[in-house]
């Protein structure tokens, strides 16, 4: 390798990592299991949603961990939702953390890339074919596994006991409906300490104190 | 006996009151214990009412709610917005305001409760008896009310023209100022004595006084291991719900038990309604689980005894857990099956980890793409390596193909005789093997080039070279006696010059 290459390459390395891999190092919001067990057991009784909060915050981290899905559920249970009664393949989602799906995704598709390159190369193509058919396809349902049960940014827990979501963001506007302790909703936007929110109820607009992201701000 | 504020002579100035000792009051206010209780248990609570009548045509702003002032009790439940209705009452209308709520005793031996209600009135006082004129003549004057400051009054036209002056007393008759005063309005209530429940309590009692009756429901099953299920005990009746309380199921090793939730649903009256406990229960075994009555202790002041409230308990079945434990038969004893929730492992689980999953990071999606690019970037390398590949192929196969051809014509020529055909296809095969190796022209190439290039490796060569431009430009007669060997001459160049190219 010729100076020039390593120099081009290292280049092209120093790039990678300013616009891929620096993020990836930045802060993020990181929390033990224990820590958030801990917590949401503490909460349980007087605020389930903030319990349910920390029990999905939990899940994401121990998925098999049959502790967390037992009080996920009695959170909920105590918040007053239903039982969660999910289908067969949530089921199998649910084996792995979004965390460990994106990662076999990951390495799925560095298998299919190596060997799709050696099948170029006709290094045993008998193999190398087929391996990267199957790499390619792992890493695509992997991938769709991850994405499906990641929560987004705007994920949030309703942390407030009866929270009344109104059309406007003043506390005399109209009510919408009534969001209940522990559901799940998505965040759409913030004005002047009002949240609005959308739920499989509708949307509205709520006390920015009585949400919570499932993935704090870092 | 409840009181009544008697607020008549407040609208009258102080002089006037006796003229007007027969003034209707303006405002009543009244302290009413519904059921005409007398003597109340510590935590008792009784329905009250409270009535604030204002005489029709007082202005009345209510600077609050009725406040108690006494100590030894409580009020609660009072609406926001009272009851508003017209009434009689010595045959003159009021508007009266009613409120009600419960008065819950609190302290043995507390006086008898007194409310107070601020308000502020606005009313016209009503004006003094007239004075009679100074002057007769003034008197006769039918214009000396309304013209007496005018010009015309000293007109003898006008006085002698109006003789009685129809505006006498208008403006008297109109009323006096417009008043506004804040007052307090304040009632206590009769007599009630306030004793304390009697001693000793027994375990479990909360405070609670009334009549109550308590029913229990359980979640539908099916029963796992680990998997939450709700007890809800509904107790329904009269009383002070605010002080009932229940510890709810107490945990055990079969069972893991959560404090209860308490939510109170007001009912027909203020001391009624419905209050329902709430708790989450998670079975730790398979097997045959005993789910215990819930206890409620409260004191019935009618039959003046603490009484306990039992729900009844449920005998469910709780099956193992999903995740492979083979669930316990119905009603028969199962094996011991750890329960779900394992603190030990999830509390070794301190490491800090990030909550934000791989996928929702950029530096994921920046390295599929490195990895897609690499991938793409060897394939089209390898592309092109094959391209390369398949074009020297081709350039092997034409020259092979060149090379065959010369030699059956050279085998042709050798069985004919011709030696210019010989020489000719032996000079063609030569050159187009040259040529692809010099990148020339075949027909460029001559004798002083192959000298010139090859050297003393290419004596062959120019010979053939040579014998071939003789026959060509020579005739027959110049042609060499032994083709044979020429032949395999040319052969043997080609065959080198093969591998050379």
């Amino acid at each position: 390798m010729t100076m020039e290459r390593a120099r081009r390459w290292g280049v092209a390395g120093a790039l990678w990592l300013a616009l891929g891999a620096a993020p990836a190092v930045a802060a993020t919001p990181v929390a033990s299991v224990a820590t958030l067990v801990q917590r949401a057991e503490q909460e349980l009784a007087a605020h389930p949603g903030r319990a349910v909060a920390d029990y999905e915050r939990a899940r994401l981290l121990a998925p098999r961990a049959p502790e967390v899905r037992a009080g996920l559920a009695r959170a909920r249970a105590a918040a007053g939702l239903p039982a969660n009664s999910p289908g067969r393949l949530p089921r199998l989602l649910d084996r792995l953390s979004p965390d460990e799906w994106s990662r076999l995704a990951l390495a799925a598709l560095a298998l299919a890339a190596a060997t799709a390159t050696a099948a170029a190369w006709r290094v045993r193509p008998r193999w190398t074919r087929p391996a990267a058919v199957l790499g390619a396809a792992v890493a695509l349902a992997a991938g769709g596994a991850a994405w499906q049960t990641a929560p987004r940014a705007t994920d949030a827990i309703v942390v407030g006991a009866d929270t009344v979501a109104r059309i406007a963001p003043f506390a005399s506007a109209e009510q919408a409906f009534v969001a209940p302790e522990g559901a799940r909703v998505a965040i759409q936007g913030a004005h002047q300490g009002f949240t609005r929110i959308e739920s499989d109820r509708g949307a509205g607009w709520v006390p920015s104190s009585a949400v919570e992201r499932i993935i704090p701000p870092s | 006996m409840a009181g009544l504020a008697l607020l008549a002579a407040l609208a009258a100035p102080r002089a006037a009151r006796a003229a007007t000792s027969r003034a209707p009051a303006r405002a009543l206010f009244r302290l009413q214990l519904d059921g005409g209780a007398r003597s109340l248990v510590v935590g008792q609570a009784v329905p009250v009412t409270i009535r604030a009548a204002f005489l029709a045509g007082t202005g009345v702003t209510l600077n609050g709610a009725p406040r108690l002032v006494s100590d030894g009790f409580t009020l609660s439940g009072l609406p926001d917005k009272p009851r508003q209705t017209e009434v009689r009452r010595d045959g003159l209308p009021y508007v009266e305001l009613t409120w009600t709520g419960a008065l819950t005793a609190i302290q043995a031996g507390a006086p008898a409760p007194a409310v107070e209600l601020p308000v502020e009135l606005s009313y016209r006082a009503p004006v003094s008896a007239p004075t009679p004129p100074a002057d007769d003549s003034d008197g006769n004057n039918p214009f000396a009310s309304l013209f007496a400051n005018t010009p015309l009054a000293s007109d003898p036209f006008f006085a002698q023209m109006m003789k009685d002056d129809p505006f006498k007393g208008f403006f008297q008759d109109l009323g006096g100022a417009v008043r506004q005063r804040e007052v307090t309005l304040r009632d206590q209530a009769a007599r009630v004595t306030v004793a304390p429940p009697p001693q000793p309590a027994p375990a479990g009692y909360a405070g609670a006084v009334g009549t109550f009756h308590a029913t229990s429901d359980l979640s539908a099953g099916p029963f796992h291991v680990g998997e939450p299920l709700t007890l809800t005990v509904k107790v329904t009746g009269r009383g002070s719900f605010s002080r009932l309380a229940s510890s709810g199921v107490a945990e055990s090793q079969a069972l893991s038990a959560y404090p209860p939730r308490a939510t109170f649903t007001a009912g027909g009256g203020p001391t009624e309604g419905t209050k329902l406990f709430t708790q989450t229960l998670v079975p730790r075994q398979a097997g045959a689980l005993e789910i215990p009555a819930v206890t409620l202790v409260t004191f019935d002041p009618q039959r003046h005894r603490y009484l306990t409230e039992r729900t009844r308990p449920f005998s469910v079945t709780v099956a193992a857990a999903p995740e492979g434990e083979p669930a316990a038969a119905s009603g028969a004893p199962s094996p011991r099956v750890e329960a779900a929730p394992r603190p030990a492992r999830v509390e070794a689980d301190t490491t800090p980890r990030a909550l934000l999953p791989a996928i929702r990071r950029p530096w994921f999606w920046w390295t599929a793409a490195a990895l897609v690019a690499a991938a793409c970037l060897a394939s089209a390398a390898a592309s092109a390596a094959a391209r390369r590949l398949a074009r020297r192929a081709f350039r092997r196969y034409q020259r092979r193909l060149v090379i065959s051809q010369a030699r059956r014509r050279m085998d042709a020529a050798l069985a004919a005789g011709d030696a210019p055909a010989l020489f000719g296809a032996a000079r063609e095969g030569l050159q187009a093997c040259l040529a692809r190796a010099w990148s020339v022209p075949p027909e460029a190439i001559s004798a002083a080039d192959v000298e010139s290039r090859l050297g003393s490796r290419g004596q062959q060569v120019r010979a053939l070279f040579e014998q071939a431009d003789r026959c060509t430009y020579g005739g027959a007669g110049r042609s060499p006696a032994n083709l044979e060997h020429w032949r395999q001459v040319a052969a043997h160049e080609l065959d080198a010059l093969k591998e050379v190219a």
